[in-house]
Formats: structure tokens, C-alpha cells, sequence
């Protein structure tokens, strides 16, 4: 994982979909349809669509638990053969219990296995973004 | 009585392809209330074309903005907000819609209200009821 890096400026970042879902029953299914959602406008092949929805299965199951207010805010974003994900601000050391949180005995940490990169931005107060990145290699992009 | 924050809130560019998105999420809200595939198609329906008409005419003439949308569950109701911060509702003689959008959102919804919010743009509330748990609807309820 790489080290914090300073938290984004805020701003409306037009290309993004962001959404805020309370802790509860819609948090799996939404969350999961809109990264899927991405990961085929990303027009990743079957193996990377099925990666996206075990990311999103872990971050919904270990997200709402760590922000500040039960509100699950992410957002994502893609692009051909790239999906971005976004999930804070979580409490300070949040993005690490997610991750901790996420590991299967035998297989490790899922989401770093995962994602092909794994940053934790933080803010002045000390929220933390949780940046993850799957990318379809370049070999594979039609 | 709405409550403080929504149980869902969801901001996207206002463009074609992210109208799919909205009808996901909607996919995704009716899996977890377990709604009957009748109010789900409705439900899509109708917030399909509050958000078609944010993506047609809230931007007409400039880059696209966002949309807004917000949906609440309150006892057997969902309700569903759309927002734009475009120019507002203006009469459109080079619309290229068939101006049916505001009477089918009103005849599949509950009850509806579009409303010109105090920073400009256009907001669309619609409620739909509910269903009693493991009922369905019956057609032209």
C-alpha cells in the first residue's frame, strides 16, 4: 500500500458518480450496481467483472462500520480499461481495518489482492480516503 | 416528513450513458425493500424520464451539469428526488422530446411535484406507495 498522500482538493468533479448510502439493507446491492455498472463501461472482460464484484461485496460488507456518521460515502470512475474507486471519508485508521477486515485465512488481504493499486489518502482532520484501482493490462484491451 | 439525510443520495453527470446507472441503482433499492417487478418497472420508468429530461434540457446550450437524485423509504413509500442545476423549466419549441415525460412520471407515481429549487435548476419529488411485504400490485392499481 502506499503511503497517505495529502487529501484531494474539494471541487466538483464532473466525470465522477458519487453516492451516499445509509448503513443498512441498500448497501451491498447499490454499491455493488454501480461498480459493476463501471466495470462494464470500463469494458473489462468477465474475470476483471467478477474481481469488481468481490471488491465491492468486501467494501460493502466492511465500510459501513468504519465512517464517521453510517453514511457509506464513494464514488467512481471510469474509463476504458480503468475503474477507479473512492470510499471515504473514513475514521482515522479506517482504510486499514477495512483492509485487515477484508482477509480470508489461506488467501490474505482480498482487496490488495484485488486491486492493482491501493492508496489511502488523508485529510487535515484526519478522514481517510480509501483509493482503489483496477486496471485491464494493456495486452488485453481490444 | 422527510427525514435530515436520504437513504440514498447519488450525484452523476447528467449524460445519456448515466441514466443506465440511475436504472441500476434502482435495481439495487428494489432488491433490498424486495419490491414486486410492477412497482420496479414503474419506479424505473418514471425516474428514467425525470433524469432524461435533466440529461435533454436542463443543460441545452451549455456543457452538461449534474443530477441529483435522492431516494427515502419511509413506512410503505419510496420516495425519489431529481435535481438538476440547469436554466430551469422553460417552454422549448426545438425540444426534441414528445412532451409526454411530466404526464407519465405523474401517472406512475403516486403523487409528484416539480418544484424550482432557490439555487435555479429543477427538481422533480415523486412518491410512489408501497405494496404490503410478499403482495403484489394488481394491474391499473
Amino acid at each position: 500500500m502506499s503511503e497517505p498522500q495529502p487529501a484531494e482538493p474539494p471541487g466538483i468533479r464532473l466525470e465522477r458518480t458519487r453516492l451516499t448510502v445509509t448503513a443498512g439493507p441498500l448497501v451491498a446491492p447499490v454499491l455493488t450496481r454501480v461498480i459493476l455498472a463501471h466495470a462494464s463501461r470500463a469494458q473489462f472482460p468477465v474475470d476483471l467483472l467478477n474481481d469488481a464484484q468481490l471488491l465491492a461485496e468486501a467494501l460493502a460488507s466492511r465500510a459501513p462500520a468504519l465512517t464517521k456518521d453510517e453514511r457509506v460515502p464513494m464514488s467512481v470512475q471510469s474509463e476504458a480499461g480503468i475503474l477507479e474507486i473512492r470510499v471515504g471519508p473514513l475514521q482515522t485508521g479506517g482504510s486499514r481495518s477495512l483492509l485487515d477486515a477484508a482477509a480470508i485465512p489461506g488467501t490474505g488481504r482480498v482487496v490488495e489482492r484485488l486491486a492493482d493499486e491501493v492508496h489511502v489518502r488523508t485529510g487535515a482532520s484526519g478522514a481517510e480516503t480509501l483509493v482503489l484501482v483496477l486496471r485491464l493490462p494493456a495486452g488485453r484491451r481490444g | 416528513m422527510m427525514t435530515a439525510y436520504p437513504d440514498l443520495e447519488l450525484t452523476l453527470p447528467a449524460r445519456p450513458e448515466n441514466v443506465g446507472v440511475v436504472r441500476q441503482v434502482l435495481g439495487g433499492v428494489a432488491e433490498a425493500l424486495a419490491l414486486d417487478p410492477e412497482t420496479l418497472d414503474d419506479v424505473r420508468l418514471a425516474v428514467s424520464e425525470a433524469c432524461a429530461n435533466a440529461v435533454i434540457h436542463a443543460y441545452a446550450g451549455v456543457p452538461a451539469g449534474l443530477m441529483d437524485i435522492d431516494v427515502r423509504t419511509e413506512a410503505r413509500e419510496l420516495q425519489v428526488c431529481v435535481r438538476d442545476h440547469g436554466g430551469g423549466m422553460a417552454p422549448r419549441t426545438d425540444s426534441p422530446g414528445l412532451g409526454v415525460g411530466l404526464p407519465l412520471m405523474a401517472s406512475l407515481a403516486g403523487s409528484m411535484e416539480v418544484l424550482t429549487p432557490h439555487g435555479g435548476g429543477t427538481e422533480i419529488r415523486m412518491r410512489f406507495p408501497l405494496p404490503e411485504p410478499g403482495r403484489r400490485r394488481d394491474h391499473g392499481e
